[in-house]
């Protein structure tokens, strides 16, 4: 095992001898194995590595980063040299300094000890499990693609401020995909997917019959009508229209440089009251939690949105030097580019009602199981196809519904919410973004059917 | 690394067939907004992908270690993982032309002639002239470049080194006024060099992009609607590609895409002829060309539609053995830590005769939709995408710009609706990935198409 913490300082020090002011590199090294099915059945087994070094460097506040798979000290000085020689020819800015090391403190729950024997028997013996769960749920169900995934990596980060971490950290995951076929009908696609710190917290099972149940339940679709009328998204339809576009808008970078509607809205209304937004990346056992960012400063349990009041942005330490303040330890992204700005684990605060009771005071809606849209995070437009759902009329579902669609600006609804349910679900998508979420009912929304 | 890979073949033992693919990428990007420098990033990621074939499963592994024994290593864990996922025996892979030699796009300007310096130039004074306008919020622009080179080696017979460079140039900006604000963006993507790439002038791009941010700001959105549409070339690329290539990869058709069992069926009108080509036509070389897939088979031109007709699926090997033709030449992988998967290419719509004035003269009420955005499809051709300009037609005439919207319908019913097809025809997805498991480099375009499909819109 080669110690990851010296290949860091090796290119740390030999960025500096090549004449940059600060230097930093964040380094990975990896393990994966994984099991795939396609059309049904069992297709592929893989393993391999997953290596990555990147080094910024600032010369005279110059930026240059350069990233490379191969770590021979011969590959390392030329990769850093790549880096050196991009800064003496980018622009200056003041404010390209790297971060002063902060107290780091370990976030359990964060690796399987169990991860080094979990072998690809026991990946095989799973996808079976979840191929044969979504097929004795019902023989119409199809199974396009289903995945295991187990993980295990190890961060390090040092920069020539002081900075030096290091972690290694687990996680499994696993995916099905696919659709239900009744003779000639063909459903819409559906998918489910989880993934966790530890092995014994994925249920492959669970997930293969929730994805069963939900293509057998859009057979028969037809199509809707047009209306204006309520909304209800459920925590996955929450995930795909809302999340993408509130976190362009609270990301610091997309702020300062005039891409955020909530410019300027710190301590001001952005939403119903209905609505409170956290982000905690120190969740012990979390699915996206680290103790480290990517600069190597600690995440923060931050509150985004508290009860409909924008509280804070989010921000990596370039853009927070900006505003002179400090990193709320958002630093993201792999190896292969600068850190960037993103989510860890988010939650949204439930609301009082059951999911019934939401659905039981619509006289005429659609509850939105799956939602496809492409928003603009910039203006908040939104406009896309509903691909699972259901017709909501006098309280009751009545039918599955396609080709309909609704549109609108997704910042406006954050102000038409008119009720959260109690119940909650977990979406875990691997390395990008957890998010805990009721169902979330929207009113006046223009539905428009084909 | 021919002899390397030549010896290693023999390493390949118990199974049906084994493949080594020595992929190196080396990448830049360059990206800048608000007249900040937000990348200056220099990648090289290489290594090999190994993948072994054995009683209809595979085995997969990769090791970014070039010398012997790391490979052997390899090549022993995907020998080990193909016999674990292999169940059927008499699974076979199909019959493919092998690649032999050197395989690269020709190129006048190569990439590696332009300096870093002149690459950062060039996008600082493209994101400064969008945003020189006044009534310009934010802006961006950015340059990105892949260079690739391969060796494909199998146990069957290919011996291929392939060679690529994949340029692209993307511009966006922001228009704000009251409160409200609007995006407008133009991208370009070929194979090939620097002169290709800029065909088109970055500083006319920039104000094109700027000008219609400012027009978008100003528009009203539309009802919603099912309407007659005329789809520009990017959108007839993204149909053709989203909601019609994504149902005949044939890894789709397997698991009961809705176009199983159509294979001489008439599913569009016999004014389309559709088409998923490796090798590029029209001129330049599209985006998405590859010479030689990720199994080492050489590409071809595959006629997905003919006159309306369901001719072929898209294959890989093992598929094509399964539905008993020669593979298409559709496996690909982004790096060589991915194993090859069916992917489209070049994905289009040939031209037909018309004009586009006269298909906007014969419209007494519908849309001219213009500029592509993000898109999806499902298993049953149901699509969405965005589109970034709809201007209203009238009474046979162009009239005024609304905001963008969402369009979605059943792809081979808006196909089955195609009453007009014009003679002028680009490609223009070339800045476009994408994501199936893995990134894949695509392109796509068609003439100016005209159809019916819903709109979403606020009313």
């Amino acid at each position: 095992m080669i110690e990851l913490l010296n290949l860091c300082e090796l290119a740390v020090e030999t960025a500096l001898k090549f004449g940059a002011d600060e230097a930093e590199a964040f380094l990975t090294r990896g393990r994966e194995i994984s099991v795939r099915a396609e059309a049904n059945e069992l297709k592929l087994a893989t393993s391999h590595a997953a290596d990555g070094l990147g080094i910024r460097v600032f010369s005279d506040r110059a930026l240059g980063f350069a990233s490379v798979n191969v770590f021979d000290e011969q590959t390392i000085e030329e990769t850093v040299q790549m880096a050196v020689s991009l800064s003496k020819a980018t622009p200056q800015d003041e404010h390209n300094v790297l971060p002063e090391p902060r107290p780091i403190k370990t976030i359990s729950g964060l690796y399987d000890d169990q991860a080094q024997a979990f072998g690809m028997d026991q990946a095989i013996t799973q996808m079976e499990e979840m191929l044969a769960a979504a097929r004795n749920y019902d023989s119409r169900v199809m199974i396009d693609s289903a995945l295991v995934n187990a993980a295990i990596a190890t961060h390090a980060v040092m920069n020539s401020k002081g900075i030096k971490a290091e972690e290694q950290r687990s996680l499994f995951s696993h995916f099905i995909m696919g659709m239900a076929r009744d003779n000639e009908e063909v459903s819409s696609f559906n998918h489910r997917f989880d993934s966790a710190r530890r092995a014994s917290e994925l249920d492959g099972k669970k997930t293969a019959m929730e994805f069963a149940g939900s293509v057998v339940a859009s057979l028969g679709a037809t199509r809707g009508e047009s209306f204006a009328g309520t909304i209800i998204l459920s925590p996955d339809a929450v995930l795909e229209l809302m999340i993408g576009p509130i976190i362009w808008a609270v990301s610091a970078n997309n702020v300062q440089k005039g891409m955020s509607r909530w410019a300027g809205m710190a301590g001001k209304e952005v939403a119903s009251p209905m609505l409170t937004i956290e982000d905690n990346g120190q969740l012990a056992g979390g699915a996206c939690s680290a103790s480290f960012d990517r600069e190597g400063l600690p995440h923060t349990h931050l509150t985004i949105i508290q009860d409909g009041v924008l509280q804070n942005y989010l921000y990596n330490s370039y853009t927070a030097r900006k505003e002179g303040r400090g990193s709320t330890g958002h630093a993201s992204g792999g190896t292969r580019s600068v850190p960037a700005i993103g989510p860890t684990n988010l939650t949204i605060k439930h609301g009082e009602q059951s999911k019934e009771e939401l659905i039981g005071e619509v006289e005429r809606g659609i509850l939105v199981t799956r939602f496809s849209s492409s928003p603009n995070p910039v203006s908040g437009d939104v406009s896309g196809v509903v691909k699972g759902g259901f017709l909501i009329e006098h309280g009751k579902l009545t039918r599955p519904l396609i080709e309909t669609m609704f549109s609108g600006n997704l910042f406006e609804f954050l102000s038409k919410l008119s009720g959260l349910s109690r119940e909650t679900e977990r979406l875990a998508f691997p390395q990008e973004v957890g998010l805990v979420s009721p169902y979330i009912r929207i009113d006046d929304v223009a539905i428009t059917a084909g | 690394m021919h002899e390397l890979l030549e010896s290693l073949l023999g390493e390949f033992s118990g199974v049906e067939y084994g493949e080594l693919r020595y992929h190196e990428r080396k990448g830049l990007i360059v990206s800048v907004r608000q007249g900040e420098l937000e990348a200056a990033n220099s990648t090289v990621y290489s290594g090999i992908g190994v993948r072994a074939f054995h009683h209809g499963g595979w085995g997969f592994s990769s090791t970014s270690r070039i010398d012997r024994e790391s490979i052997k290593g390899a090549i022993l864990d995907a020998i080990s993982g193909a016999r674990a996922a292999g169940k059927k025996e008499g699974a076979r892979l199909g019959e493919a032309s092998l690649a032999t030699g050197r395989f690269a796009p020709e190129i006048e300007d190569p990439l590696s002639a332009h300096s870093f310096e002149e690459k950062l130039a060039l996008v600082r004074q493209a994101e400064s002239k969008v945003r020189s306008f006044p009534f310009i919020a934010s802006a961006a622009c950015s340059y990105r470049e892949n260079l690739d080179h391969k060796y494909i080696y199998t146990t069957d017979g290919a011996r291929a080194e392939v060679v690529d460079s994949k340029p692209e140039f993307r511009l966006f900006g922001v228009a704000a006024a009251n409160g409200d604000r609007v995006e407008a963006r133009e991208s370009m993507g070929i194979t090939g060099g620097w002169t290709d790439l800029f065909r088109k002038d970055p500083d006319e791009l920039a104000e094109t992009v700027a000008r219609r941010a400012r027009d978008l700001l100003g528009a009203k959105h539309p009802a919603g609607e099912r309407a007659v549409v005329i789809l520009d070339p990017g959108l007839a690329g993204l149909l053709s590609h989203e909601a019609i290539g994504h149902t005949v990869e044939a890894d789709f058709v397997l698991s009961g895409a809705i176009t199983k069992g159509k294979l001489g069926q008439k599913v569009a009108s016999e004014l389309v002829t559709l088409v998923d080509s490796g090798p590029s036509q029209y001129g330049r070389l599209a985006g998405g060309t590859v010479l030689v897939d990720d199994e080492g088979v050489i590409t071809e031109r595959t006629e997905v539609i003919k006159d309306g007709i369901l001719k072929s699926y898209l294959h890989n090997r093992e598929s094509a053995a399964l539905f008993e033709v020669r593979s298409t030449g559709n496996a690909r992988a982004y790096e060589y830590s991915d194993e090859p998967l069916i992917r489209m290419r070049n994905t289009y719509i040939e031209p037909g005769d018309r004009t586009l004035e006269e298909m906007i003269s014969e419209i007494n009420e519908g849309y001219l939709l213009k500029g592509a955005g993000g898109g999806q499809a499902d298993a049953n051709a149901e699509f969405m995408f965005s589109v970034q300009e709809a201007y209203r037609i009238k009474d046979g005439k162009l009239g005024e710009l609304l905001r963008g919207v969402a369009i979605s319908g059943q792809a081979f019913e808006v196909l089955q609706s195609v009453d007009a097809v014009s003679k002028e025809f680009r490609f223009d997805m070339g800045a476009g990935y994408c994501g199936k498991l893995q990134m894949a480099k695509v392109d796509g375009g068609g003439p100016f198409v005209r159809c019916k499909a819903i709109i979403g819109g606020r009313k």
